[in-house]
């Protein structure tokens, strides 16, 4: 099975489209999304659409996701608007279907969560390893996949318990071993934060047990004038220039 | 890094054993090659009877460490993804958690451990056998792949010369996951050839196999170990000082081949050269070593020197704050080749020149540039023949004149003569020695250009690297001619 694993989106359908058709041409059969489908972007409903046209998909909530519905839970002005703003614009079954995602699903080898497999719900950002050793004690799988740092990053803990990070080459297949275990920040499709502009996804083939990440480029440009057109915040429209 | 948790990954169970006789797919097993503590090696044949090949195998067990399965793991993972004359061909590999095995080229000559067991040798032999592996140390370092146990018994050699590496179960592929693990009770790599920072479970920096380097070089040298006898003392003592000069074993070993591998041997990384193929070249161009105090030495240090290198030891750290990759090491050192034309040479090409390398020099600090001035036969044979090496050093003199204002360290510019061809000299020398980048000037007048030829054209065309052209401001200006007004 080769599964494209995506995560925070945020209503950006020109980097998701982009990332949907490269991961078909890559044979990718199953999709999996980690959170954040809406919030900072101006295309939230046609983001949704696509997201529920494709086959297979596992879907898990996200922090904006969650914000949907529960008014306190981002209060940061810009962001807060452009939440309120998409949920206005969201059909009854969108929102339904963001409302009923859950915090962390298990499926196989596999653990998918948008910020981290322990405590989901406190939306911590993944950076140091000490999380990354309370998010490997909270599962049993080989390999958690999360998103919600926005950028790409592989942590894995060697069969004597030393924890290291691996840097990500796009494009590159790393194969993962069966005496390690790992946890995999995808990084952003939408709004990637790590100085490249360009859309971030991986695709998971369990059949060989390799993971390889892809970075995509796509129009910027276009999905920051819709967020400026649309009246929301125009840093918004800048990050996705800066990639950051 | 933190303390090690107890992993909760299986341990997978024991396959099939493979032995003599068995059939794998389609690869019969022959007779047991070697078996070490966490591999056996057999021959292998095939139907179509393919070049020779050797099977591997972990060993596995209960009485075996899981490290075994590990390294296993971690030698097909790389292996697969190597590509090269240096390295064996990758043919086939079982599934690590069912059948494990690893099927390779086999590579079956061994000059360098032959060479090791009667050290010392020639220094004429020691460069020899230095500078071919330094060529595949180089290779590996260009696929981002750190060996981390290079000793004579890793090094094979094919009928051509060429050396080949093996045994990539302590390697380091950059983009990979390091399935390498101390705190699992796995050696950081064989004693005598270790370098400090290992010791301090650094598994990033390429320079580590330049201190290997170093150690080979010193035992061929000198028939001894850098440190003597492998134990934990001489482990703790690499992390301190130097070894003893190699003169001291053998007053043989000439003062530039003692510079060169106690540089190697530099208990910091960053003093040590930062490329193999920088170790390469100075093993075969004796005379461009700057030999310091460090290579005259022919007796132990005094006590004084011992205990400020104690000192020193006390604070010293050796994590990179960002590592960099074997790779991008080897780009921000690029080795540069400047071509100077002294018979044409003009002073605005001669500074137009200057700055394109200062440029370089201050963008690249770790760069290393040769000078080069060929002297073409018909220049050689307009002079008396006695006169030959008057011309060299005539040459040699002009282009430490050029190169003055420069005020490079010693170490980072060398000076040669060569005669033949310009164009041909200079586009093989790039291929022979893996130069990164050519500077050269073009010549500036047209009717010198007609008259002979552009050999900066021709360098530019067939040279295996980036070249650059430098022209002067007045050879850049359009010439305007009578007729060609309005």
């Amino acid at each position: 099975m080769r599964q494209a694993i995506f995560s925070d989106i945020h209503s950006n359908i020109e980097a998701l489209q982009a990332c949907v058709t490269h991961a078909r041409a890559q044979g990718a059969t199953h999709f999996a999304c980690l959170g954040d489908c809406v919030g900072y972007g101006a295309d939230p409903t046609p983001t949704l659409a696509l997201l529920m046209s494709l086959p297979d998909l596992l879907l898990v909530r996200g922090n904006h996701d969650e914000a949907l519905f529960n008014a306190n839970s981002i209060n940061v002005p810009g962001i807060r608007e452009s939440i309120d703003w998409a949920r206005d614009r969201l059909s009854a079954a969108q929102l339904d279907l963001l409302k009923t995602a859950p915090y962390v699903r298990k499926v196989g080898a596999a653990t998918y969560a948008h910020a981290s497999a322990h405590a989901p719900e406190r939306w911590e950002y993944l950076r140091h390893f000490e999380q990354i050793h309370d998010c490997l004690a909270a599962t049993d799988s080989q390999v958690t996949f999360i998103g919600h740092v926005h950028v790409p990053m592989v942590f894995y803990r060697t069969a004597g318990g030393t924890l290291r990070e691996l840097d990500p080459q796009p494009g590159v297949p790393i194969p993962l071993s069966s005496t390690c275990r790992y946890v995999v920040n995808v990084g952003s499709v939408g709004q990637p934060r790590d100085g490249n502009n360009t859309a971030s996804y991986a695709i998971f083939d369990d059949d060989v047990s390799e993971l390889t990440f892809f970075r995509l480029p796509y129009d910027y440009l276009a999905a920051g004038n819709k967020i400026r057109a649309a009246g929301l915040y125009h840093r918004f429209a800048e990050r996705l220039a800066e990639g950051n | 890094m933190r303390a090690a948790r107890p992993s909760r990954a299986k341990r997978p169970s024991v396959p099939a054993a493979i032995g003599p006789g068995a059939q794998i797919g389609r690869f019969h097993v022959g007779k047991l090659r070697l078996e070490g503590g966490m591999s056996r090696l057999y021959d292998v044949h095939t139907a179509r009877g393919q070049a020779p090949l050797l099977l591997k195998t972990p060993r596995l067990g209960p009485d075996h460490p899981l490290s075994s399965l590990v390294a296993f793991e971690n030698e097909t993972n790389i292996l697969k993804r190597l590509h090269g004359p240096h390295v064996p061909k990758f043919v086939a590999a079982g599934d690590v958690r069912e059948r494990p095995y690893l099927v390779m080229e086999r590579i079956d000559g061994d000059d360098l451990a032959q060479a090791a067991r009667r050290a010392p040798v020639s220094t004429a032999e020691v460069c020899d056998l230095g500078a071919r592996l330094c060529r595949a140390v180089q290779a590996l370092h260009h696929q981002n792949v750190i060996h981390f146990d290079l000793n004579p018994a890793n090094v094979r050699n094919r009928a051509n010369g060429d050396m080949v590496l093996v045994d990539f179960g302590l390697a380091h592929h950059t983009a990979l996951p390091d399935l390498h693990d101390a705190a699992f009770g796995e050696e950081e790599g064989t004693t005598p050839y270790i370098a400090p920072e290992q010791l301090h479970h650094v598994r990033t920096d390429s320079r580590s196999d330049i201190y290997a380097i170093g150690a080979i070089l010193y035992q061929l040298a000198t028939g001894h170990f850098p440190f003597g006898r492998p134990n934990l003392l001489s482990l703790k003592k690499r992390l301190v000082q130097p070894p003893l000069p190699p003169r001291c074993h053998n007053p043989d070993v000439p003062p530039w081949l003692q510079e060169i591998i106690l540089r190697c041997l530099h208990v910091r990384p960053e003093r040590r050269p930062p490329t193999a193929k920088q170790v390469a070249y100075l093993l075969a161009h004796p005379e461009s070593v700057t030999v310091g105090r460090r290579g005259h030495r022919i007796f132990p240090p005094g006590l004084g020197q011992r205990t400020r290198w104690w000192m020193r030891s006390l604070f010293q750290k050796f994590d990179e704050e960002i590592p960099k990759k074997p790779y991008s090491r080897l780009t921000s050192s690029p080795h540069v080749l400047v071509a100077l034309d002294l018979t044409h040479y003009s002073d605005a090409l001669g500074e137009a020149l200057r700055r394109a390398v200062r440029r370089l020099a201050k963008s690249e600090p770790h760069s290393f540039f040769t000078c080069l001035s060929v002297v073409s036969r018909e220049t050689r044979a307009s002079g008396r023949a006695d006169n030959a090496s008057s011309l060299d050093i005539e040459r040699q003199v002009g282009m430490r004149n050029w190169a003055q204002p420069l005020h490079l360290a010693p170490q980072r510019m060398v000076f040669q003569v060569l005669p033949g061809d310009p164009a041909q000299t200079i586009v093989d020398y790039v291929r022979r020695h893996l130069i990164d980048q050519v500077i050269i000037g073009a010549r500036g007048s047209s009717a010198w250009r007609q008259h002979l030829g552009s050999v900066s054209a021709v360098v530019a065309a067939q040279a295996i690297c980036t070249v650059v052209v430098v022209r002067t401001r007045q050879d850049r200006a359009p010439k305007i001619r009578r007729g060609n007004i309005g």
